[in-house]
């Protein structure tokens, strides 16, 4: 039978990098916050994905990329710490993204291939909850103690 | 109530981690199901590569289906062995190995002008199958060290969004590359299939390198130690040495529940996807090449969604609701499966499934049930039960022992499934949907058993496994019979409508009937004949075009006429002409505006 070896310096390296991203993610913000950071965020990736879809995108996607992946990472960061403050795992914020991620990865291809009304109404099935649940972390009040979610 | 909260309590103890650690293993997670997705990017390639094969080399459809066969093969019995190897050397090594051996021979057959025999080939692809192997137990070992028993059921379902992305990934990236591209100073053509070797180990090696770097083979060995708790064997390490591994798997009862109710699942899961083309074609009256109708194209979107969606949920309620017992969840999946399909059965048999509005609908439908049910099982038997049985340190083996009666069933089942397919009337696919009703039913029955044997109670999972050995041997006698009964009633209708079909000059429908009723009756004397006209047609239209200097042409009729005799073709040779007249003339139109350059 064989024992590990203590870990490296780079495994203790990436454990540090990890601590501070799970950081980033415990804390909580109250609805007004979240408003006024999720607005800007959202507006930021909806125009990125327009842009993607035009056959001469106005940013070229060198340009359009890291933008995009910044604001997706601040999203989950906002989304996280919203439903922190409503005592629930910043995990939830599943319950926005699959149907996102589920149109994205079908999306193109439905809208290449089906008439108008069956992916417009996929769309729009697709996107009900995620909208409900949009709108219930804007308008929630966060529980006033703290919870283990949020550390900070 | 008490035995709710009860569970509450568990599920919410082995969710509790320290502070970091979730984020580390979701790395470690991404990073071991990226690669693993890139392994699938080195193994569906050659789906893809198989038209430009057949051109260059004058091989037969049947000849690209016998390498994809024997691939499976060595990747089942690779699955056995590497799984065995992969406990003593850890997961880690098992993947970078499997990764390594997977570029090196993909790469092996992209640079490959050297050879164009069959059996080099053949011989490659089932190296790079044997060596793939390596891939799953290395990953259902790593994870196995990362999970709590309770956590395992939804690592599982992750596992069947990896596979999918990666087929989706080659999927995306094969037209491209076979489209031609330019990146840098480098530019393709069109048709190079050889590129389909090349490129994707480039993604293989590049994600290898960043797991090098990133994954660890266990919690401890990444810096949060005692994290998780191994129901198995949680003294320190994660290796053992082969013959205690041997010796612990084979000799222990649960990994045989296991890997045949996961054979079945891979008779009823390979036959739904690799049948489904057909049966669009067949039943439902679709043109999968040049005209796919939206509800198909809707229906193969949906069908991996639904997939991942089922792995997910049972591998959460396997977590959630039995304490990381899968075989519960399992059972009531397979006998769900059973139903699901022997409702289609019916439906089949009533003839409520053809190329109608509802019909299609139905047909549709049911595809959609089917892959639910059956990747739900894939997943939690075959990514989860593994890691229950063997903990990290035998993992590995007891996942390549259920693993490899996957590829095993598959074989069984798409063999039954085929023999009977061919003796069954056109638009007729009841046999289809029969035999996967059978095999999801006898999987059912494993899980039962095991249940039964869990539960204490002995004599009754016996009294279910001699069930199941009487359902083997109704099945035997019953196939037989049915297909002794469906045989010359088949031959008598695909000849008349081989001849009929002849007569009219439809070739291409003469041609398939009379292929038909000669892998029935090899020596059929009507069908011979209408082969052999064709195969002559063809030689000499390959033979005109060559006279006229259309390379194109003789190229496209050599092939029909392989395509119709395989092997004992005689358009081999004028094939090859072809092929060096097509060299010169582009050579030559090459060379022509050089010389008339001033």
């Amino acid at each position: 039978m064989t024992h590990h070896p203590p870990p490296i310096p780079r495994q203790l390296w990436i454990k540090e990098r990890c601590l501070a991203v799970e950081s980033q993610f415990s804390r909580r913000i109250g609805r007004t916050a979240y408003v006024t950071r999720i607005v800007p965020l959202l507006a930021i990736l909806i125009l990125g994905y327009w842009n993607g879809r035009l056959a001469t995108p106005l940013l070229p996607a060198w340009m359009a990329a890291p933008i995009m992946i910044v604001a997706f990472y601040l999203s989950l960061l906002v989304f996280s710490h919203r439903f922190h403050d409503l005592g629930k795992s910043g995990a939830n914020l599943l319950q926005i993204m699959l149907p996102v991620f589920v149109w994205l990865w079908v999306g193109g291809n439905l809208m290449a291939k089906l008439p108008p009304r069956i992916w417009i109404t996929t769309a729009v099935i697709l996107g009900i909850w995620p909208v409900v649940v949009l709108l219930r972390l804007a308008i929630l009040p966060g529980l006033p103690s703290s919870n283990s979610d949020a550390t900070q | 109530m008490k035995n709710t909260q009860a569970i509450k309590r568990n599920w919410d103890a082995s969710r509790t981690h320290p502070f970091g650690f979730k984020t580390r293993r979701g790395l470690n997670w991404f990073t071991v199901g990226l690669l693993y997705a890139m392994f699938y990017m080195c193994r569906y390639n050659f789906r893809f590569a198989g038209n430009g094969m057949r051109a260059e080399f004058g091989w037969s459809t049947g000849d690209i289906a016998n390498i994809a066969a024997w691939f499976s093969i060595a990747y089942g019995t690779g699955q056995l062995v590497n799984g065995l190897f992969c406990d003593r050397i850890g997961g880690r090594a098992s993947m970078l190995i499997g990764a390594i051996g997977s570029i090196l021979v993909n790469l092996l057959i992209g640079f490959s002008p050297w050879t164009s025999s069959f059996a080099a080939f053949a011989v490659m692809w089932m190296m790079n199958g044997y060596i793939q192997a390596a891939g799953t137990p290395g990953m259902v070992k790593i994870n196995a060290a990362w999970f709590n028993k309770e956590e395992r059921g939804l690592f599982s379902g992750i596992f069947g969004f990896m596979i999918q992305s990666g087929q989706a990934m080659i999927s995306m990236l094969a037209p491209w590359i076979l489209g031609g591209f330019s990146f840098l100073a480098i530019a393709v053509g069109p048709g190079q299939w050889r590129m389909l070797f090349c490129i994707p180990p480039i993604f293989l090696g590049l994600v290898a390198i960043w797991f090098y770097f990133v994954s660890a083979e266990s919690p401890d060995a990444a810096g949060v130690p005692k994290t998780i708790q191994d129901d198995v064997d949680n003294s320190a390490g994660t290796t053992v040495p082969v013959l205690e591994s041997f010796k612990f798997v084979f000799s222990n009862p649960l990994v045989w529940f296991y890997a045949v109710a996961y054979g079945c699942t891979g008779a009823v899961r390979h036959a739904a996807d690799q049948l489904s083309p057909l049966y669009f074609e067949d039943v439902l009256g679709f043109n999968m090449k040049t005209n796919l109708p939206p509800i198909a194209s809707f229906t193969l979107v949906l069908v991996p969604i639904v997939a991942v969606c089922g792995s997910v949920l049972s591998g959460w309620a396997s977590d959630r609701f039995f304490r990381g017992n899968r075989y519960p969840v399992a059972m009531v999946l397979y006998y769900g499966e059973a139903a699901v399909i022997a409702t289609a059965t019916t439906v089949m048999a009533l003839k409520l499934i053809g190329p109608t509005t509802s019909g299609i609908l139905l047909g549709c439908l049911f595809l959609v049930l089917i892959a639910i049910t059956a990747n739900s099982t894939h997943s939690i038997v075959g990514a989860a039960a593994p890691v229950d049985i063997g903990g990290k340190k035998m993992a590995g083996f007891a996942s390549g022992v259920i693993d490899s009666f996957q590829y095993y069933g598959a074989a069984i089942g798409l063999f039954l499934t085929g023999m009977l397919l061919d003796v069954s009337l056109p638009g007729n696919y009841t046999v289809w949907f029969g035999i996967m009703t059978c095999f999801a039913f006898f999987g059912g029955c494993a899980m039962l058993s095991l249940l039964l044997r869990q539960k204490q109670k002995p004599v009754a999972s016996r009294a279910v496994i001699g069930f199941m050995a009487l359902l083997v041997i109704g099945g035997i006698i019953v196939g037989t019979r049915a297909y002794r009964h469906m045989k010359p009633i088949a031959i008598e209708h695909y000849a008349a409508a081989a001849q009929a079909a002849f007569e009219e000059g439809q070739d291409k429908t003469a041609t398939g009937n009379a292929q038909r009723v000669l892998r029935l009756a090899p020596g059929h004397a009507e069908a011979g004949h209408i082969i052999n006209t064709m195969h002559e047609r063809q030689v000499a239209a390959a033979q005109n075009a060559m006279a006229a200097g259309d390379a194109e042409a003789a190229i496209e009729h050599a092939q029909n006429a392989i395509n119709l005799k395989g092997r004992e073709s005689t358009a081999r040779d004028l094939l090859a002409e072809a092929k060096a007249l097509q060299k010169a003339q582009e050579a030559a139109a090459k060379e022509e505006p050089q010389s008339t350059e001033p």
